[in-house]
């Protein structure tokens, strides 16, 4: 292979001859590189979770990439083939990105193919990831076409907490959104959707996310009458979820502090001031945190 | 059962250390971090004793293993290679040599050699330290990441992890660009406040390790931002023992990787040590050693990572552990020829 390469670059300006021997032995060169790509496949369907096989497959691109000849659609599709029988298998997801890379495919194309895999299974973390990647890249952050693009998943994700009820996936990707859009009237929206959640959960596994969702939102707002509420969530959240009870306690430790700094800067505060630290009904007189 | 079997997990660490069934002959390159998980598991469970006479042989395979620069005094694959399968001359004494071609060091096989050293009580005298700063040199990329070897392989902080704590076994970062490196370990860090392997890519309990210890040798974990959210993200991992990322089956090595992790953020005490013990038990084998999940065979690497979290969760007479170093204290503290 190296000898045919060497024979054919020599650009001796010898005419017709040593371009058709150019152009053989690129074609050579494609040939088994191609061959390559054919075996690095196969190989992969029995070893899917290989560095060195993704390695041997982009060294093989790259070489035909350099002589105009790979096909990077086909490296797409193969990454969705890969992808459809393991959604989270990152070698998978990493070389897809390189080849979208590659290939100039869209961010809308790309998005478009997460909402696919999601709308086939809510749980599915890497895509949800993927969608947290290709966001900001979509829409200028900050924008109202950014925070627009973010209430349509606040929504999307309903789905997923209606469908998968106990799965971990959708409610972590809900944390970052409302950490991307906390404006005052979203916070309100998410805490009905969690409190609808709530009630119509039918199983200690079903409650537990609506309620750990809903705790972060009560911290968010933090009235005192929010951080009172979250703080017997949290007590209620240690009967549901015992193995983490130690977590839950530190959690409760910081939600009273929040609450006492909460009321004492409420009573401190000149009358008519400052919203958000309003002390609970009946005129600041129990100062203490709930226990 | 909620036993050690001791008995059982010698034998199968002694095995581990001499023939391993035929599978595991895909890992011949890397036979170096088989060792050190075989040796570190007698440590950790105090019994280095039980090698006692294979001390200095042992010493001398890891020296037979280092990547020596040749006569023209070139550093770029120096430190040390996995296993002698490149057909090397057996030169434990480390002799100037010719390099053979297609002969690199591995970082991560650089790493576990200094590790098996120190836990052995080897000064390190015979570590050619110039020529490990300079293969690492060599094989940090301009965005402050490594590779594993100088001729090339994925890029990523596992080998930003290992370099790190190269650097700090050796006590000399000059083969290490600690702006360069710190950057890149912060932009592997994810939405949702883990680690991915590098960046953009999902957040996953092995790489938050790495970056967390990485940051901790580099004197820098005070720096990081979003701690409680961090230490959020670790604790849900746990569901009986740990999963690697969301939504995952346990996994034993998780108990490590998580529970370091949490550890080097002062959260270990908020974990449910009965519930990860319990699970880490639950994956003992009747062959003893411990596997990844219940019920399947068990390995040198689970094993180790098993008896990790076993000490970690309270087991009696287990050796405290060097959370960023992956190392007990005991064998991170032995002197060597380079301490400060």
């Amino acid at each position: 292979q190296e000898t045919a390469a060497a024979e054919g670059g020599g650009g001796d300006g010898d005419g017709g001859g040593s371009e058709a021997e150019a152009e053989a032995a690129a074609a050579g060169r494609v040939a088994v590189l191609e061959r390559e790509l054919s075996f690095c496949a196969q190989a992969v369907r029995r070893n899917p979770k290989s560095y060195w096989i993704f390695n041997q497959r982009e060294w093989a691109a790259a070489q035909l990439h350099a002589l105009g000849q790979c096909n990077w659609q086909h490296e797409l599709e193969l990454c969705s083939t890969l992808l459809s029988y393991d959604a989270r298998n990152f070698h998978g997801w990493n070389y897809r990105r390189h080849v979208v890379r590659m290939h100039g495919t869209s961010d809308e194309s790309e998005f478009e193919f997460t909402t696919s895999l999601i709308e086939k299974n809510f749980s599915n973390y890497s895509a949800w990831h993927q969608r947290s990647n290709l966001l900001p890249r979509l829409h200028p952050r900050p924008s109202p076409e950014y925070s627009a693009a973010i209430a349509r998943e606040l929504d999307l994700v309903q789905n997923a907490f209606y469908t998968e009820p106990c799965d971990q996936s959708a409610w972590i990707y809900h944390r970052w959104l409302v950490n991307e859009y906390p404006e005052p009237h979203v916070i309100e929206q998410e805490i009905g959707r969690c409190e609808e959640l709530i009630d119509i959960a039918e199983s200690a596994g079903e409650k537990k996310w609506p309620i750990l969702g809903l705790v972060y939102l009560l911290q968010r707002r933090a009235t005192s009458s929010d951080l009172e509420r979250a703080v017997h969530l949290v007590a209620e959240l240690s009967a549901l979820d015992p193995p983490h009870a130690a977590y839950y306690s530190s959690l409760a430790s910081s939600l009273a502090s929040s609450l006492a700094s909460s009321l004492a800067s409420a009573l401190n505060a000149p009358a008519g001031a400052g919203a958000g630290a309003a002390p609970g009904g009946g005129g600041g007189g129990d100062a203490g945190p709930p226990s | 059962m909620s036993k050690l079997e001791r008995d059982k997990l010698m034998r199968f660490i002694d095995r581990g250390m001499g023939i391993l069934p035929a599978r595991f002959v895909t890992q011949e390159s890397n036979r170096l971090t088989i060792v050190y998980f075989g040796l570190s598991s007698l440590d950790v469970t105090n019994s280095l004793d039980h090698i006692a006479d294979q001390r200095s042989a042992i010493i001398d395979f890891v020296y037979s293993l280092q990547v020596l620069p040749g006569p023209d005094n070139n550093y770029e694959r120096c430190g040390f290679r996995g296993s002698p399968l490149i057909g090397n001359p057996w030169n434990p004494n480390c002799e100037p040599i010719e390099q053979l071609k297609h002969d690199y060091a591995h970082v991560a096989n650089t790493y576990v050699a200094l590790c098996i050293l120190k836990m052995l009580g080897d000064d390190l005298s015979r570590v050619n330290r110039p020529a490990v700063m300079g293969g690492l040199r060599a094989i940090q990329a301009q965005d402050g990441s490594f590779r594993a070897m100088f001729c090339g392989s994925e890029s990523d902080l596992r080998f930003v992890f290992c370099a790190t704590a190269i650097c700090s076994l050796l006590n000399d970062w000059s083969g290490f660009n600690k702006d360069l490196g710190f950057a890149y370990i912060l932009k592997c860090r994810s939405w949702d406040n883990g680690f991915g392997q590098g960046p953009e890519q999902e957040a996953h309990g092995g790489s938050t390790y790495c970056a967390l210890a990485a940051l901790s040798l580099l004197g820098r974990i005070d720096e990081l931002e979003g701690k409680d959210s961090l230490v959020r993200w670790l604790l849900e991992r746990q569901i009986s023992g740990f999963q690697g990322r969301v939504e995952k089956v346990a996994d034993t090595c998780y108990s490590w990787w998580v529970g370091a992790s949490l550890a080097m953020l002062g959260a270990w005490d908020l974990v449910n040590h009965d519930m990860c013990a319990s699970f880490t038990y639950s994956c003992q084998h009747m062959i003893g050693g411990f596997s990844k999940v219940p019920g399947v065979s068990p390995d040198p690497l689970h094993t180790y990572f098993s008896l990790c979290a076993l000490g970690m969760c309270g087991h009696d007479g287990f050796q405290p552990l060097h959370y960023s170093l992956g190392l007990t204290h005991r064998a991170a503290a032995a002197p060597t020829v380079f301490s400060s």
